[in-house]
């Protein structure tokens, strides 16, 4: 089988992108931020609070392989399906497990530099003391059993789309698939066992136990290394080991599936008369046709723009799968967790909303770019102006009944048991977040070529950046003003360098 | 006593037009001017400026220095106005394959700001013209690359443009398309708009245009009439069909300063007159007394494509 061209020419290319050096310095330099602030923020700062850092750390690790691993690897095969040349590769000796490891190959080295950027940090938590070895390797072996999983998540979602979204939203999907599948290995045995009592009462209680262990939230592998025996070490440690070696066996697994999707992919056939029943009877309004068409007709003519961008079925399905989803989620959690839990789990809620309005916002005039209607845009009546409010107008509207459910949500949960402080702040941040997110994400939208670029620029400048000020500042309605003025301040500069990006034509222009 | 009438607005004029890319120069002080209801043909290799010129035209770029004008509105200064009776075609589809087409002309009629009520007609009558008609329920996406080509026109046309700027408009077409396109823009002359076409396909540019310039490296070489051009440019061509020798003939006219070139090929000499003065019994005076026996002597067309061969070096940027 060959795959060395396929390799070759993948280096050759991430080599040549000089955002590529910009985002590993990034990392480094974030996490080493990260690293230098937990010190000097930590209960014993300067003496032996490893067991303090080393936790955070790992955790950080674990949420960031979950959250950018699939998203970096999702575009890598369905992006050789939009450009046509995926076909042509087909032509040369080359077959389609072939060209399938060698993109995996290049996304298991960028996805190890992760892991790898974190390794000095991890280390030096040993010369501050307080960790044992037992707490390394377990952080090790459960960081690659996610980072296998997560990358068989986006491999697979990247060799059954065509479109971008389609590939990222499937990405998402099968990593939350992949990050269950993970606990579940955790859950399973105890809940089995003669323990497991506790969990069988509450199943989402021992999920939530599983990701707290998985993630050392409440630092449980230090208090097993030091409570525990060799033996039950030893046992332990074989058990991450094995959750390794399954994952390795599911990305290869995923591998071969890939190949398969891949060869059929690149014979691109139309709809099949199914596909086209389903789409008919799912996707387009079947009752009030009249007054549907009335209305998309009077926002046509009302803002062009919005109508461009909320025609489909697709964007409307994002529009109120957002919002279905969290009323799902919202119910669930008001069902089965306490009131306190309930509260708590809105940040969790929170943070996802902003991840899709990242998403959407990273994404901001990508189709136009691509297929040169920015161009044919620029040369309307319309303004460069109406052009950016129009977008940060829809991507507002987009996530607006999502974000309704949001507030109702933790206003309700704050009227039950008042906590001003947290309300204040979950809404304060959300809400300033939330609002400035579209300007940072349509910026970079302009600016970088890959949407992947785009979003890590987004999520760290709009989401991380104020919430790492906000640990430095300490977490408090007073230490929320500096990072959310700071946030504003941004989205203001960018909304001007935005504008100025437009007027001088400085985005990228697809390539015909 | 009456003052004399103002002379007409040209349609597209520009003056010491320049733009530069970094350290490369896309647009050399280009001077032009295009007349109302002119088929005016932009000729030139890739990366001659052609592009460039038209994309500033359109406002879609500024120029580095000098002034474009449209219908009397400065392109950099009254871009609005200038948009609004414009319309541009550039190189590529820019269509969303997922959309139908009449949406799709609906969309950019909005972005027009044309009221809804003219639209529909609108999308119809274009439609027509570009004969699409019959697909105008169909996704973009199923339709050949030529009627992606006529709906790129629909699209030009859909705010009814004084002025439209077409790049590249026949490229990628099979000859029945390009046929048909070509009729189309020679309908659309009629009714009175000035059309600027860039096109590398020739001897189409020459029957469709009236007017033609030619570019190279951001520099104008030519602007006038296609025949004028041939006359400047072209020399006169004549065959020669002698009974032999055809090799002696061809070494013995090259002795005439009069004849700028002189090749033999099978049988006949290609002879090249040096200036317009020069006539063609000069051919026969000279191979007459030497003892050629002259069989035919005729002169041959020169078309654009020939003179566009001279006058240019096929220097691209």
């Amino acid at each position: 089988m060959t795959f060395a061209p396929v390799l070759i020419r993948e280096f050759r290319e991430e080599a040549r992108r000089p955002a590529n050096r910009w985002v590993r310095v990034g990392v480094a330099a974030l996490l080493a931020t990260i690293f230098c602030v937990l010190i000097s923020t930590g209960p014993q700062a300067g003496r032996a609070s490893g067991d303090y850092v080393f936790p955070k750390l790992h955790a950080l690790l674990f949420g960031a392989i979950w959250l950018v691993v699939p998203v970096m690897t999702a575009d890598c095969i369905s992006r050789e399906r939009r450009e046509g040349t995926l076909g042509l590769l087909f032509l040369t000796p080359l077959t389609p497990t072939g060209v399938v490891i060698g993109k995996s190959a290049l996304q298991i080295i960028r996805a190890l530099t992760l892991v790898l950027a974190a390794m000095p940090m991890l280390a030096g938590c040993f010369a501050l003391g307080g960790v044992t070895w037992f707490d390394f390797g377990a952080s090790l072996l459960i960081n690659l059993t996610s980072l296998f999983l997560a990358l068989s998540a986006g491999m697979l979602a990247s060799a059954l789309s065509r479109e971008w979204p389609r590939a990222l939203a499937a990405a998402i999907v099968f990593s939350g698939v992949g990050l269950f599948g993970l606990l579940a290995s955790f859950v399973v045995p105890v809940y089995r066992g003669p323990s497991g009592a506790l969990f069988r009462s509450s199943p989402f209680g021992a999920f939530s136990w599983a990701l707290n262990y998985c993630s050392d939230a409440n630092s449980d592998w230090s208090r097993m290394a030091a409570a525990a025996t060799a033996a039950q070490l030893s046992s332990a440690m074989t058990g991450f080991a094995v959750r390794l070696l399954a994952a390795v066996a599911i990305f290869g697994f995923v591998l071969v599936v890939a190949g398969l999707a891949v060869r059929h992919a690149a014979q691109e056939s139309p709809p099949s008369p199914f596909q086209l029943w389903l789409r008919k009877i799912f996707c387009e309004p079947l009752w009030l046709l009249r007054l549907f068409r009335a209305l998309t007709r009077r926002k046509l003519d009302a803002a062009p723009l919005s109508w461009l961008q909320q025609r489909s079925w697709n964007a409307r399905l994002t529009k109120w799968g957002w919002c279905l989803g969290l009323v799902v989620v919202e119910t669930v959690l008001i069902t089965f967790f306490s009131l306190h839990d309930f509260l708590g789990a809105q940040a969790v809620a929170g943070a996802a909303l902003l991840f899709g309005i990242s998403l959407s916002s990273a994404g901001s005039y990508r189709v136009e770019r691509q297929n040169g209607v920015l161009e044919l845009l620029l040369v309307t009546p319309m303004s460069e102006g109406e052009l950016i409010r129009s977008r940060i107008w829809n991507v507002w509207l987009q996530f607006l009944p999502a974000t309704a459910v949001f507030v109702f949500a933790v206003l309700a949960a704050d009227s039950v048991l008042p906590n001003s402080f947290e309300t204040a702040a979950l809404l304060q941040y959300f809400g300033i977040i939330a609002a400035t997110m579209p300007f940072v994400g349509l910026y970079f939208a302009l600016r970088t070529k890959h949407f992947i670029t785009a979003w890590v620029c987004t999520f760290g400048f709009s989401f991380a950046l104020p919430l790492s000020i906000s640990v430095v500042t300490s977490w408090s309605v007073q230490g929320l003003a500096l990072p959310l003025f700071l946030s504003f301040m941004l989205s203001v500069v960018l909304l001007a360098r935005a504008q100025g990006t437009l007027t001088a034509r400085r985005f990228l222009l697809h390539t015909p | 006593m009456t003052t004399p009438a103002a002379p007409p607005i040209p349609a597209v004029s520009t003056a010491n037009l320049t733009r530069v890319y970094g350290a490369m120069t896309a647009l050399d002080t280009l001077n032009l001017t295009v007349n109302r209801g002119d088929l005016f043909g932009f000729i030139g290799s890739n990366g001659a400026g052609k592009t460039t010129t038209l994309r500033i035209l359109a406002t879609f770029l500024t120029p580095t220095t000098g002034t474009a004008f449209v219908f009397g509105h400065d392109v950099v200064a009254a871009p609005n106005e200038v948009r609004r009776i414009l319309g541009y075609m550039p190189d590529f589809f820019g269509v969303y394959k997922d959309m139908e087409v009449t949406e799709y002309l609906d969309f950019f009629g909005a972005c027009y700001k044309l009221p809804a009520a003219k639209r529909e007609q609108t999308v119809k009558d274009v439609l027509e013209l570009v004969g699409l008609s019959e697909k105008r329920g169909s996704l973009i996406g199923a339709l050949s690359r030529g009627m992606q080509q006529r709906l790129g026109l629909a699209r030009v046309l859909i705010h009814d443009p004084q002025i439209l700027l077409l790049d590249e408009p026949a490229s990628g077409l099979d000859p029945r398309a390009r046929i048909e396109m070509m009729a189309v823009l020679q309908e659309l002359q009629r009714m009175g708009k000035t059309i600027i076409i860039s096109s590398h396909i020739l001897s189409e540019l020459e029957t469709l245009c009236n007017r033609v310039a030619i570019i190279e490296r951001g520099k104008l070489i030519y602007a006038g009439s296609v025949q004028g051009m041939e006359q400047k440019h072209g020399g006169r061509i004549y065959l020669v069909k002698l009974a032999a020798d055809s090799e002696k003939a061809a070494e013995l006219l090259r002795t005439r300063k009069e004849i700028a070139e002189a090749t033999a090929l099978d049988g006949h000499v290609k002879v090249t007159l040096a200036g317009a003065d020069v006539d063609a019994s000069l051919i026969a005076e000279t191979l007459v007394p030497a003892g050629f026996r002259l069989l035919e002597l005729r002169e041959e067309e020169v078309g654009l494509e020939e003179v566009f061969l001279r006058v240019t070096k096929g220097e691209t940027q």
